[in-house]
């Protein structure tokens, strides 16, 4: 019996809660031009800018980008939990409801019973005075009815999702006596239980031992596929990126400068971030590992115009002080999931990677260690 | 659990024994002694050999005291009597010493127990709620109001309040009645004012205590959990946040307690309640050795009971304590 089925029978809790079944690639969390202003002190941070993004069920949409390129602040925005000072444009819908503007209460609805994040802090998600059994039961109440005992099982059957088979163990733990791998399975398996649909999970990885990520990564794609659940994986690591992800989207600067199928994206770079992301890389050449530098952030660039990446990049022309749209990159993508890049100068890029691969360079040595 | 306890009840004896010994020792190391009051001399140290008075006299009053004995056999006396409930004769009044202390201890009680009580229950909710709203003005007022009544100088507002609400408005009796102490219930109407002024120090300390641990569990990865899964804000905010952000805030309680002792001193001055702390102060200006010691161990027995009290409670709120982590 699959968690889903457990859990039919819900009641519909908030009427803007669209409770119908999912169906496998129905389209579940649609974001739309937008944008995330923080206004403090005077100071005005453009932190996400005519960000569009679509979570289908069943896929993994990764997103990359170095620390402060809006990754998390996209995910906050779309349970609603910025922090004071922040101003939303655009929109973000949960299937055909729009969130953006939505009260707090009425945000609650969808918070952990429909979107659930997961993020990166692993020893700390949970509350550490509070037995993790406890934790799970109160968030399961918050979102459904049921007697104590329904509940339970519900939150057992969600534990066996994430593989913790000890129920008892885990439930009379407190967070601190459970490793971080389980913490961050517990906090997925809270999500489950509650019965979210859309996942958004904020380099969930980061804080775990490489073993222990190649785990968590393995169990998000499972679930992903199984519970049929969209999710949203940022990450910095590229290589976990891949192998959980069908689309991807890269971050600069609050935009995305590129957007479409994992393989299109690092394997024909269209912008030159993704490309020096790339190369950021450690590559093996004989026994020496290479690790490239990316130039460091100019000055904070503000509303003025041009490429938000001209500053870094080495592909800059005089164009390149016009502000580019998300322009369709012609390489034989689907049309489902196009592939798209920010800059006036992908051709220049294509034509370099691909004449590289005409050339056949097959170099083992030069394959980035992923 | 249990073995943190028996822990903590052995460093409070070891504190307790301490105090004591400290507090016996003390006598020997002030300038005079109370032959020479009692006997009215004004002579010097009483190894000096005592001015006006015959050394014999002397001699005699210091056996009838006791203290011809080494001062380890007197200590052991005192500890042994105390086990007995006889903590000695006062030595200004002949009085046994606990029957002023009984006397003397109602109205403290009354003052610090009520204030206490205001403190934590008034300043904590202050507290909670300036951090709850600490981006809006309450929040913001709440706070700047705790700073205030921090820095004002609690003698300074204890004899303008009872200047001002006891003899100008007369809202409330600005001083204790005179003749036979009144019964408890009385006794409410004369410590209201005193109580509340006490309660303004110890409560702002709370308020603030509370505020800071209570604005910084809120910025916690676990809080953003709790908001992320969509749980009430009054769960999160009195469960979830006040169970972490209280321990410090427990911790603080005797002390705040101790700080109401030494508070109550000054009040019951002013007010002219006759309770411990101005029990003390006469007992301290006559050289009443038996009634000081006797107060300064009691109150380190409270104080001492209370840590332990704080530590169990604190045990209670955090597993991680609990568990000795």
């Amino acid at each position: 019996m699959s968690l889903r089925d457990l859990l039919k029978g819900r009641e519909p809790g908030d009427p803007l809660v669209d409770a119908s079944p999912v169906q496998e690639g129905e389209e579940l969390l649609t974001v739309e031009q937008l944008g995330v202003v923080f206004q403090r002190g005077g100071v005005r941070t453009e932190a996400v800018r005519e960000l569009s993004l679509r979570l289908r069920s069943g896929h993994v949409l990764g997103v990359a980008g170095e620390s402060g390129s809006g990754k998390t602040t996209a995910g906050l925005a779309a349970i609603g939990l910025l922090p004071a000072g922040a101003s939303v444009t655009g929109s973000i819908k949960y299937r055909d409801q729009e969130l953006v503007g939505l009260s707090d209460k009425q945000m609650r609805a969808f918070r952990g019973s429909e979107i659930a994040m997961v993020f990166q802090e692993t020893g700390t998600a949970l509350n550490p005075v509070i037995r993790v059994g406890d934790q799970l039961m109160t968030a399961a109440r918050a979102h459904r009815s049921g007697t104590r005992a329904q509940l339970r099982a519900q939150i057992e059957s969600a534990l066996d999702e994430v593989r913790l088979h000890d129920h008892d163990h885990v439930m009379r733990s407190y967070p601190d006596e459970l490793s971080g791998g389980m913490c961050q399975r517990v906090v997925i398996a809270m999500a489950l239980s509650c019965g979210s649909k859309v996942l958004l999970a904020d380099e969930p990885t980061t804080a775990l031992d490489v073993s222990v990520q190649r785990e968590i990564i393995e169990l998000i794609g499972e679930l992903v596929r199984r519970e049929k659940l969209a999710a949203m994986m940022v990450s910095h690591d590229l290589g976990v990126l891949t192998e959980l992800c069908d689309e991807l989207v890269v971050m600069h600067m609050g935009e995305v400068v590129e957007i479409g199928p994992v393989d299109a994206v690092l394997g024909e770079p269209a912008h030159p971030y993704t490309k020096a992301l790339l190369d950021c890389l450690p590559r093996l050449h004989g026994d020496k590992v290479v690790l490239p530098e990316l130039a460091q952030y100019g000055q904070p660039v503000t509303s003025e115009g041009g490429c938000r990446f001209r500053h870094r990049c080495p592909l800059r022309a005089d164009l390149c002080e016009n502000h580019p749209d998300l322009m369709t990159v012609e390489d034989g993508s689907h049309d489902d999931a196009p592939h798209a890049a920010r800059c006036w100068r992908s051709d220049v890029l294509l034509a370099e990677s691909g004449s590289a691969a005409r050339l056949g360079q097959t170099d083992p040595s030069s394959t980035p260690v992923l | 659990m249990r073995k943190m306890i028996l822990r903590r009840v052995a460093t409070s004896a070891i504190t307790v024994v301490g105090c004591s010994i400290l507090v016996f020792v003390l006598r020997y190391l002030l300038p005079g002694g109370p032959i020479q009051d009692m006997l009215g001399g004004s002579g010097q140290s009483g190894g000096g050999g005592g001015g006006t008075v015959p050394l014999t006299e002397i001699r005699a009053l210091e056996n009838r005291l006791g203290l011809n004995h080494p001062v380890w056999v007197q200590y052991w006396d005192w500890v042994v009597g105390i086990f007995h409930g006889n903590f000695g004769r006062s030595y200004y009044s002949d009085e046994p010493v606990r029957t002023v202390l009984i006397q003397r201890l109602g109205p403290s009680l009354e003052l610090i127990v009520g204030a206490l009580a205001i403190a934590v229950v008034v300043g904590g909710g202050l507290g909670i709620y300036s951090a709850i709203a600490r981006e809006r003005k309450g929040g913001r007022a709440v706070l700047a109001l705790s700073g205030l009544g921090l820095s004002i100088p609690d003698f300074w507002l204890a004899t303008i309040a009872a200047g001002f609400l006891g003899l100008e408005l007369h809202l409330f009796p600005p001083i204790w009645p005179a003749g036979p102490d009144p019964s408890f219930v009385d006794s409410i109407h004369y410590v209201i004012l005193p109580v509340l002024l006490l309660s303004i120090v110890a409560g702002a300390f709370i308020c603030r205590q509370l505020h800071s641990s209570m604005a910084e569990t809120l910025r916690s990865p676990y809080i953003r959990t709790a908001w992320a899964t969509g749980l009430r804000p009054r769960t999160i905010y009195m469960n979830y946040a006040l169970r972490n952000a209280i321990g410090p805030v427990v911790t603080l309680i005797p002390l705040a307690f101790a700080a109401l002792v030494s508070g109550t001193v000054l009040v019951e001055y002013i007010f002219d309640i006759p309770g411990l702390g101005s029990e003390i102060v006469t007992a301290v200006i006559n050289l009443d050795y038996p009634v000081v010691q006797a107060t300064v161990l009691l109150l380190a027995i409270v104080v001492a009971i209370l840590n332990l009290l704080a530590d169990i409670g604190l045990g209670l709120l955090d597993p991680r304590v609990r568990r000795g982590v």
